[in-house]
């Protein structure tokens, strides 16, 4: 096997757009657009998160958590989420995304029946950086 | 630092580089589910999206995956802050290699169309 060792890919013709193959060698991907620009793992109700890549920041709004990018995103961008719930007698809990911006975003835990609960959050960011 | 410049890596043989550790996402979408023909805000990989009804849509994709094993992550806003019946959920309702067809759902199992949805697919292209 062959293998390049670089600190930096950068495209030709555009810098930031580089294809790759894809892995049943018929067709290509653009590696950036692929990567996740951001992610969180348990992110807790006192907005200490277990793990996380390109934020700067995260707030505790009561209800509700602010994630901060560390680099900003184009406002169209799509996060992913789920409830990391530790009891596995306890089901149902719903993450929603709201106030979407290029530097931020806010995420609510809810139970089924319209609570707000504190299961931490996961999210995953995908879109264009600015 | 080191840079290496290319507009396609591939391996030495011509098909996919392996990114030590690491897997990029095959396709996304952000979309509109309360828009006409469920408009799609930003997207990676999607050719288009079919509104089929309520709550029930088809994501196409650009480029098919190897088969219908793929993992699918979602994503969902919050409906009607600080009432009861504040949250929904998107399911998974049918994955083939070319499209993925989803429903979203209040809690209590009726389908409803929102205004934010995010789907994030994973695994190999065909």
């Amino acid at each position: 096997m062959s293998e390049i060792l670089v600190n930096k890919l950068t495209g030709t013709s555009t810098a930031g757009s580089i294809l790759v193959t894809g892995e049943g060698n018929s067709t290509t991907t653009n590696l950036q657009q692929g990567l996740a620009k951001a992610w969180v793992a348990q992110l807790d109700g006192g907005a200490g998160a277990g793990d996380s890549f390109n934020f700067a920041s995260f707030t505790d709004n009561g209800d509700n958590n602010t994630a901060t990018f560390t680099n900003n995103m184009i406002t169209n961008y799509t996060i992913t989420v789920a409830a990391d719930e530790p009891q596995p007698t306890a089901i149902d809990r719903f993450v929603g995304v709201f106030a979407r911006s290029a530097s931020s975003f806010k995420m609510k835990t809810f139970t089924s029946s319209g609570g707000v609960s504190s299961v931490p959050q996961c999210a995953a960011v995908h879109g264009d950086l600015a | 630092m080191s840079t290496l410049k290319a507009d396609t890596i591939q391996s030495t043989g011509g098909g996919a580089a392996t990114l030590t550790k690491q897997s990029a996402a095959k396709a996304w979408v952000s979309f509109d589910g309360t828009a006409a023909s469920a408009a799609a805000r930003a997207s990676f990989g999607i050719s288009s999206m079919d509104d089929n009804g309520t709550g029930d849509y088809d994501v196409n994709l650009s480029s098919a995956m190897s088969d219908a094993n793929y993992a699918v992550v979602v994503g969902q806003g919050r409906y009607n802050e600080g009432s009861y019946g504040g949250q929904y959920e998107i399911s998974v309702a049918t994955v083939a290699t070319t499209s993925l067809q989803v429903f979203s759902n209040t809690t209590s199992a009726t389908r409803q169309d929102y205004s934010y949805n995010a789907i994030s697919f994973l695994g190999d292209l065909a």
